[in-house]
């Protein structure tokens, strides 16, 4: 259990996690300390590597929920390693319970640099939604 | 520590409006409208709704009905959404059976149970031993979805700051990514629980179809 929460790599500004075991009440308190001494230290980014997390149970979706209010609480960016659905999908239920802007599951590092690395203030969602309505306008360009 | 808005009951009686509209004409109702009249109001969701049609039907037009839809529905099952996953595949299930007469290879009670037990590899794998052999031009089609999912393809509309590209398929299944990706957060925070099972299509009011289609996959799975 000691091990259940790993700090990996410290790089300046950037708190980078990874959980080893189920999400649940026990591993959600140690992930929840570690990211309030992180922050606490003046971490403006947030990778949460959740990859070999294989499950859940509600009190780890509370504890997902608790540690993501304090990353937005803090006004930190976020990117969550997932690498299964029913993860990216409690991250993303999260995400839009607290309205927080500034995070998004991803499926490999660079893409969580990509994002970290990204100047544009939108939610992740409502980027998806401006792409989306961009590529609809060059699918049906295509079809013309 | 939630943040949810309270729909107020002129968004209410509209909503109730709205759903028994969507039964009498596509066949369903779908919970996740709740949620998005609840975030953008009713005037926000109904722009935002009108687009998400207008862009399964240009998916649609690109790919055709079944590819669209399995497409559309593997999108969402990267997202761990049950209720948009499992619709579009049932769907995409319900158009191969109605011009074929078969069976597709995706069961849609298998799929229920991998995604909640699955890793994206084991998914992956899946799909490839199921289609593999008979439907090779979807199964690339789904494994290339995948790559730009995952960034293992950057594509300028999934990773920030990627080089354009000039692929008009790659387009189709990003468009299928983003428009996901923002509803998807929707309809996760309204699942209550496992739905019966709807075909996200206007397939669903062909109860006939749906009827031969149980009969076969029941018939199948003895």
């Amino acid at each position: 259990m000691a091990d259940a929460v790993v700090l990996e790599r410290p790089r300046l500004g950037r708190l980078h996690l990874r959980v080893r075991e189920p999400l649940d009440t026990a591993v959600g308190s140690l992930l929840l300390a570690a990211i309030r001494d992180g922050l606490a230290g003046g971490a403006t980014e947030v990778v949460l590597d959740l990859r070999a997390v294989v499950d859940h149970d509600p009190a780890g979706h509370g504890a997902l929920q608790a540690a993501q209010a304090l990353i937005a609480a803090a006004g930190a960016r976020s990117a969550h390693l997932v690498a299964r659905p029913r993860l990216r999908g409690l991250v993303l239920r999260v995400c839009h319970e607290l309205q927080d802007p500034g995070a998004r599951p991803v499926a490999c590092e660079a893409m969580a640099d990509a994002w970290l690395a990204h100047a544009d203030p939108r939610a992740a969602i409502d980027l998806s939604f401006a792409q989306a309505e961009q590529l609809l306008a060059r699918v049906r360009e295509g079809q013309a | 520590m939630s943040v949810r808005p309270a729909l107020g009951l002129g968004q209410r009686l509209a909503l109730r409006g709205l759903h028994a509209a969507s039964r009498l004409l596509a066949g369903y109702a779908a919970p996740l409208v709740d949620e998005v009249v609840r975030r953008h109001g009713l005037r926000g969701a109904t722009a935002r709704l009108r687009q998400l049609q207008a862009i399964v039907d240009a998916i649609e037009a690109r790919i055709g009905e079944r590819d669209a839809h399995l497409v559309i529905g593997w999108a969402s099952l990267w997202n761990g959404c049950r209720f948009c996953a499992l619709g579009h595949v049932h769907a995409a299930n319900l158009a191969h059976f109605r011009d074929t007469g078969e069976l597709f290879p995706l069961d849609e009670d298998d799929l229920a149970r991998r995604l909640h037990t699955d890793s994206d590899a084991q998914l992956l794998a899946h799909l490839r031993a199921a289609l593999g052999e008979r439907h090779p031009a979807t199964l690339a089609r789904l494994e290339r979805l995948y790559q730009l999912k995952a960034g293992h393809v950057p594509h300028p509309a999934l990773v920030p700051d990627a080089p354009p590209t000039h692929d008009r398929d790659d387009d189709v299944l990003a468009l299928a990514i983003t428009t996901y990706d923002w509803l998807n957060p929707y309809s996760l925070a309204a699942d209550e629980g496992p739905p019966e099972l709807i075909a996200l299509s206007p397939l669903q009011r062909d109860r006939d179809l749906r009827r031969r289609h149980a009969a076969a996959r029941a018939a199948a799975r003895v």
